[in-house]
């Protein structure tokens, strides 16, 4: 690597050899990439023309031609005068045309001797009677359809068969239903047995009930005809107290309605 | 201080080194060769304050002597004589000084010309064909003319005081055929004094003090300048930039997206456009008195860029170097870093993300007349040394002299994520497909980071000796450039993580290093002002 030590200054350029770019009037639109200036070049031009027959040319001038005689005199012989030019003359194919020639080898049938014989024309009307034939024609028959199925009785049914299967099926459905749900209760009523609960007795739990809603009535009727003012404490009291036993007795009558209730005798 | 100063002697024909002299210590100020060529006197700086005489055939000192006495001041220009082999002269600071060698007896004596009232620093001397006349340059600005013979003051000119040279003549030269002197001087002009009055006769003005003259031919000369011009001057004096480059310190490079034809190089005062293949500067933009630090273009290669040391974004159209907007204060001292987004809208506005010496990140909306400061993101406690932004434009990286790199999110104005490493990050690249990053810095290392959770992945030490400024990754991700204090361009193989090229040119510390979007060139820049373009032919 050997370095390359900068010199020469901007003004060290020669202007007659240089394009420098001219700097435009707005400095913001200058370019760094407009400022190295441009080496100039002379236009090339086209090699100068030359006729291919300068040197015939050149030739002819030295055999000793005149000046303003160049035409000069005709060297071709014309023809003699008998050979003058005819009509035609110019068109004289030179390879003539190929004459087509038949096969003369070959012997065809004479021609008859008789004349033909020539119909006479008829007065038919062709075009009256073709139409004629066709208005009075009957149409074809066109081919068998076979047989209307949406005619059928049981159309758009459940088939018969299937009927039948369905409520066999529907029967066996609900007898199991029915037996487990027997068996259910059954397991039920077995384990509370083990549990040591006992169904309540119909007529025990109607006397019970009975016996509630006779006491809810007795004391309903007393709450009805408590005083409307209830200013003394001993009067809250005894209030709120009704409400509470009210309360209770309706939860219990909710209990008895139930058909349902079992005691437990364990936990006595 | 107190090292050796060399004197190198090289083959010119064939461009190596032939001898190499260490007896003066820390400075060489002058060096001239005796007319046979036999002989090389040296002269060393304030510290050294010597003359020494080489044998150029033996490779040897002959002698040696105090360029002046103590009580004098500083001696700084020397001059040999053109017949005489064994005599020279030097001059300084009240002092002009005729030297003679006794080569047989390896010694020098000093005689010091006598110039009476006058006191003068001399800057420079020349003397005539004949040995009779030097011709003395001082920073008093006017030309001594002394005699050689008699070693008295003849003349000085120009005869009147006002025509004196503003900022000293710092160099001289006689024509070779008319009775005329040239001198350069301080404030660049070039002026013609006739022989004997000293009188002005032609004067022109160049760019730069006038260090050195020299004539190409009997009519025509070049003339050298402080601020690294070369021009051509011709009878006339009519004076023709030959050469130019950069004075100082180069800060930055810049290439144009998808252009690798320019590049643009930020200096002390001026901003210049290159041509990359012919080296010839296109374009100087300068803004006296300041320094430019960073500097990009804008994604459609419409506008340069620049960050400047009195914390401002200026842009210039690239054509002209016309101003197209100015933000002031955009940092508080010193903006140090920049970077552009693609435009966001249909009207080609888009944003700058720059970094200053105050350690914030400053993201700007810029439209055609208006710039304004959409956020700063103030988390870095340093300088602000190189900033990237994904190819998305959402995200982007900055890295700090504080021992941090932060990922940004360009969106909500946050962190995202911290790298942390015990350096003063220098530069900082992203991977070409953005899943990694690349830092550098003062720990001599390049490490590779996950771009997605900050983790270091690898270090690399990849500098034996100094801090790594430049670094840059080939687009393809194969190779990645860096380059720095050691004075090396290095071209690393990224996956393998060894040295692949070494290029060996600069003289200082590199400052920046660009690969050129083609992938075809490394430009790198070092603080010598020099900007060297290398060839990268991978593969």
């Amino acid at each position: 690597m050997y370095p390359k030590v900068l010199s020469a200054a901007a003004e060290i350029q020669d202007s007659n050899k240089f394009y420098v770019n001219p700097v435009p009037p707005d400095p913001f639109e200058e370019s760094v990439h407009k400022l190295i200036p441009i080496e100039l070049r002379k236009e090339e031009k086209a090699a100068r023309y030359k006729s291919v027959h300068a040197y015939e040319v050149k030739a002819e001038e030295k055999k000793g031609k005149k000046l303003a005689a160049s035409m000069g005199k005709v060297n071709i012989q014309p023809n003699p005068p008998q050979e003058f030019l005819r009509k035609g003359d110019g068109n004289v194919r030179l390879i003539p045309a190929e004459v087509f020639q038949c096969d003369k080898t070959i012997l065809r049938d004479p021609l008859p001797k008789d004349r033909g014989i020539i119909p006479k024309p008829t007065e038919k009307d062709f075009i009256k009677l073709n139409a004629l034939e066709n208005i009075h024609s009957i149409p074809k028959k066109t081919k068998d359809e076979g047989p209307n199925y949406k005619e059928k009785k049981d159309y758009g049914k459940v088939p018969g068969y299937l009927a039948k299967r369905i409520t066999e099926q529907q029967n066996i459905k609900q007898q199991r239903e029915l037996e487990y749900s027997e068996r259910k209760i059954m397991e039920k009523r077995q384990s509370e047995l083990e549990r040591g609960l006992v169904p309540l007795p119909e007529e025990e739990r109607l006397k019970i009930l009975n016996g509630l809603k006779n006491n809810w009535e007795r004391l309903n009727s007393d709450y009805q005809k408590l005083s409307l003012t209830v200013d003394t404490v001993p009067k809250i009291a005894r209030k709120v107290n009704m409400e509470q036993q009210l309360k209770q007795l309706e939860e219990q009558l909710a209990k008895f309605s139930n058909s349902n209730i079992m005691v437990n005798f364990n936990s006595m | 201080m107190g090292f050796q100063a060399d004197i190198i002697i090289w083959d010119f024909e064939k461009r190596s080194l032939l001898r190499r002299f260490s007896l003066h210590k820390v400075k060489v100020q002058a060096l001239a060769f005796s007319p046979n060529g036999k002989y090389l006197a040296s002269l060393g700086g304030q510290d050294d304050n010597s003359v020494i005489v080489w044998d150029l055939e033996q490779g040897a000192a002959i002698c040696g002597s105090p360029a002046s006495k103590d009580s004098a001041g500083q001696t700084l220009t020397l001059a040999y004589l053109n017949n005489d082999d064994d005599t020279f002269v030097t001059g300084g600071n009240c002092i002009l000084r005729v030297w003679e060698l006794n080569a047989a007896q390896r010694k020098v004596r000093a005689t010091d010309c006598q110039t009476g009232q006058i006191k003068r620093i001399v800057m420079c001397i020349t003397i005539d064909a004949t040995d009779e006349f030097m011709y003395c340059g001082t920073t008093t600005g006017d030309l001594l003319q002394v005699n050689l013979k008699t070693k008295l003051f003849k003349n000085s000119g120009p005869p009147k005081d006002k025509d004196f040279f503003s900022m000293g003549i710092l160099s001289v030269a006689l024509h070779p055929t008319n009775p005329s002197v040239l001198v350069g001087c301080g404030d660049g002009t070039v002026s013609s004094l006739s022989i004997p009055k000293l009188n002005i006769t032609k004067s022109a003005k160049v760019k730069g003090s006038v260090t050195s003259l020299n004539f190409d031919d009997e009519k025509n000369m070049w003339v050298g300048t402080g601020y690294s011009n070369v021009y051509y001057l011709n009878s006339n004096f009519e004076a023709k930039l030959k050469l130019a480059s950069h004075y100082s310190t180069v800060n930055d490079i810049s290439f144009p997206d998808n252009s690798s034809e320019v590049f643009a190089t930020a200096s002390d005062t001026d901003v210049r456009i290159w041509n990359l293949n012919t080296c010839q500067e296109l374009l100087r933009v300068a803004v006296p008195n300041l320094e430019c630090k960073c500097i990009t273009f804008k994604k459609d290669g419409t506008s340069l860029i620049s960050g400047w040391n009195d914390g401002k974004i200026r842009a210039f159209g690239p054509q002209s170097g016309r101003l197209q907007y100015e933000i002031n204060d955009a940092h508080k001292k010193c903006v140090t870093a920049l970077a552009v987004t693609d435009p966001f809208n249909s009207r080609g506005e888009f944003n700058i993300v720059s970094g200053g010496e105050d350690g914030q990140v400053r993201v700007w909306k810029i439209t055609k007349s208006v710039q304004t400061l959409q956020n700063a993101m103030k988390e870095h406690k340093g300088t602000v040394t190189c900033i990237r932004i994904r190819k998305n434009n959402l995200e982007c990286v900055s890295s700090s002299s504080d021992g941090s790199c932060i990922i940004w999110d360009l969106t909500r104005f946050v962190r995202n994520q911290v790298l942390f490493a015990p350096s003063f990050f220098k530069a900082v690249t992203y991977f070409p497909d953005e899943s990694q990053l690349l830092t550098s810095g003062t720990d001599r290392k390049v490490a590779y980071w996950e771009a997605f959770d900050g983790s270091l992945i690898r270090e690399l030490d990849a500098s034996q000796s100094d801090t790594i400024n430049g670094l840059e990754i080939t687009n393809d991700g194969k190779y990645f450039v860096i380059g720095g204090s050691d004075k090396l361009v290095k071209v690393y193989r990224y996956e393998e993580g060894d040295v692949a090229f070494v290029g060996i040119g600069h003289s200082t510390d590199i400052t920046k290093v660009r690969i050129s979007p083609d992938g075809k060139h490394i430009v790198t820049a070092s603080q010598d002002a020099a900007v060297l373009t290398w060839a990268l032919k991978a593969n």
